[in-house]
């Protein structure tokens, strides 16, 4: 019915979504009033367009068959007259067509409403709903993994600048001599006593620059080996470091 | 309190809500909202009632519309929502990096209406109306989510009986079903059945329970 109107309609055919839905065509095609069908010539051009349909598609003919029969059966009733038809179950009118016709108007009435709703599927499908959300304020503390290694090399400038600010009182000078793996043992005593500490009570006892670099790279090292763990409750917090109890075995052992 | 604020108000929660929003959820709101702050400001709008909020959601409605903006407000399924304007569909899309929707075929849609306008009914009289099975179509709108069974009809056979869903309504824009065009033309001439409920429903008809839905 939407797009049939032409004459390519033979290699169209299989659009028709059914026997009702050919009869409809026929009916507009030829401008024909669907309360007074020439039973006649509908049932001509129906049984025309069954055998191109048959060519095409041979399965989808089955229903398509059965109208044909009960059109069929319509022409020959309107054939005899009136006196002599034989009585039908359950007809209410004398016009043999009417039942056809009844079904052909609603199924009508439905393929307009089919259209109407495709007309709101495409206005719809153009529409979209707002998606907004709370912004997400994580109540759980920023984790090792949230926390970059960039974060630390700035916690550990600060240190760092503590300790060149404690060496302005002028003091007699000598070569450290602190091992990353001194320091290692340290902070597993360190942490032998407590579970986390801040970041700069770790070097709280440094005395050089140097020292300050080397303990450092064994909280690094440390971390790199998942014995200690940094995390940070919130972004300008101190950072807090912990040690790993899920790894406590492994490494004490 | 003005309704100058309550329409800022229902505003303010239409463009914060994830999803859309009912009159009654809205209603409910200005009760939780009391109940959190007992401020003078929540206790003006603790007992407003739907009507001046659905007061309030057309005039906001009818707002957008004459602004002829981006964004419209709609009702939806029961929900008020801002939605944006179909115009500028290309560039939301793209936005969202999705394909144009599968549309539904015309056969699908003439069966979906035929279930929308005459729920709740059967596949039997589904195919009377089309004049071909339905069988497979009508499993594949179940599959799609835009109908489902509604439970079993109390005649011959008790057949099942099918309407729409919710995402039905959405998916075409409606308010509801009473929103369907031309709705008192296609609605079904005589009384419509009532389903049984489908919890009730034993597997072989060997107790006649009490149904509440029988006349």
């Amino acid at each position: 019915m939407l797009n049939l109107e032409r004459e390519e309609i033979r290699v169209r055919l299989p659009v028709f979504e059914g026997p009702l839905d050919l009869l409809l065509y026929l009916i507009k095609k030829d401008e024909l009033d669907i309360y007074d069908i020439p039973i006649e010539r509908i049932t001509t051009k129906y049984l025309e367009y069954l055998e191109i349909l048959k060519i095409v598609n041979l399965e989808a003919a089955g229903e398509f068959m059965v109208m044909a029969a009960t059109l069929i059966y319509i022409k020959s009733r309107t054939l005899l007259p009136t006196d002599v038809r034989p009585p039908e179950e359950d007809a209410e009118e004398d016009d043999p067509r009417w039942d056809l016709i009844r079904q052909l108007v609603e199924y009508r009435k439905f393929k307009e409403a089919a259209f109407e709703l495709h007309l709101r599927e495409i206005e719809r499908e153009g529409v979209f709903e707002r998606h907004a959300r709370p912004m997400e304020f994580d109540p759980e503390p920023w984790d090792a993994e949230n926390l970059g290694v960039f974060d630390l090399i700035s916690a550990f400038q600060k240190v760092l600048k503590r300790a060149e600010a404690r060496r302005e009182d002028l003091r007699e000078i000598f070569e450290d001599r602190w091992t990353v793996s001194d320091k290692i043992v340290f902070l597993k005593d360190f942490f032998a006593t407590r579970p986390t500490a801040t970041f700069s009570a770790l070097f709280a006892t440094n005395a050089s620059r140097s020292e300050v670099v080397v303990t450092f790279l064994a909280l690094l090292e440390m971390m790199r080996l998942r014995y200690l763990g940094a995390r940070q409750n919130s972004v300008f917090e101190d950072i807090e470091i912990y040690l790993r109890r899920d790894e406590d075995e492994q490494h004490d052992a | 309190m003005s309704n100058m604020t309550l329409k800022n108000v229902v505003e303010a929660l239409l463009i914060a809500a994830p999803d859309g929003l009912t009159i009654d959820s809205i209603l409910k709101i200005f009760k939780q909202a009391h109940l959190d702050e007992q401020s003078t400001e929540t206790f003006a709008l603790e007992n407003v009632s739907s009507e001046e909020v659905l007061t309030v959601l057309e005039k906001l409605s009818a707002e957008c519309a004459e602004r002829k903006g981006g964004y419209q407000l709609q009702e939806v399924a029961g929900k008020w929502q801002y939605l944006t304007t179909r115009e500028y569909a290309p560039w939301v899309r793209a936005m969202f990096d999705q394909p144009r929707p599968q549309r539904l075929s015309p056969a699908a849609l003439e069966t979906l209406a035929i279930i929308a306008y005459r729920q709740p009914v059967s596949r039997a009289e589904i195919e009377a109306v089309r004049g071909v099975a339905v069988d497979a179509i009508v499993n594949n709108l179940i599959e799609r989510d835009l109908v489902k069974a509604l439970g079993r009809a109390e005649g011959p056979g008790k057949p099942m009986l099918y309407g729409t869903t919710e995402l039905f309504l959405q998916r075409f824009g409606l308010k509801n079903l009473e929103d369907l065009p031309n709705r008192e033309e296609l609605k079904r001439p005589s009384e419509p059945q009532n389903p049984a409920p489908l919890e009730t429903q034993p597997e072989l008809d060997t107790t006649q329970t009490n149904n509440p839905n029988k006349q």
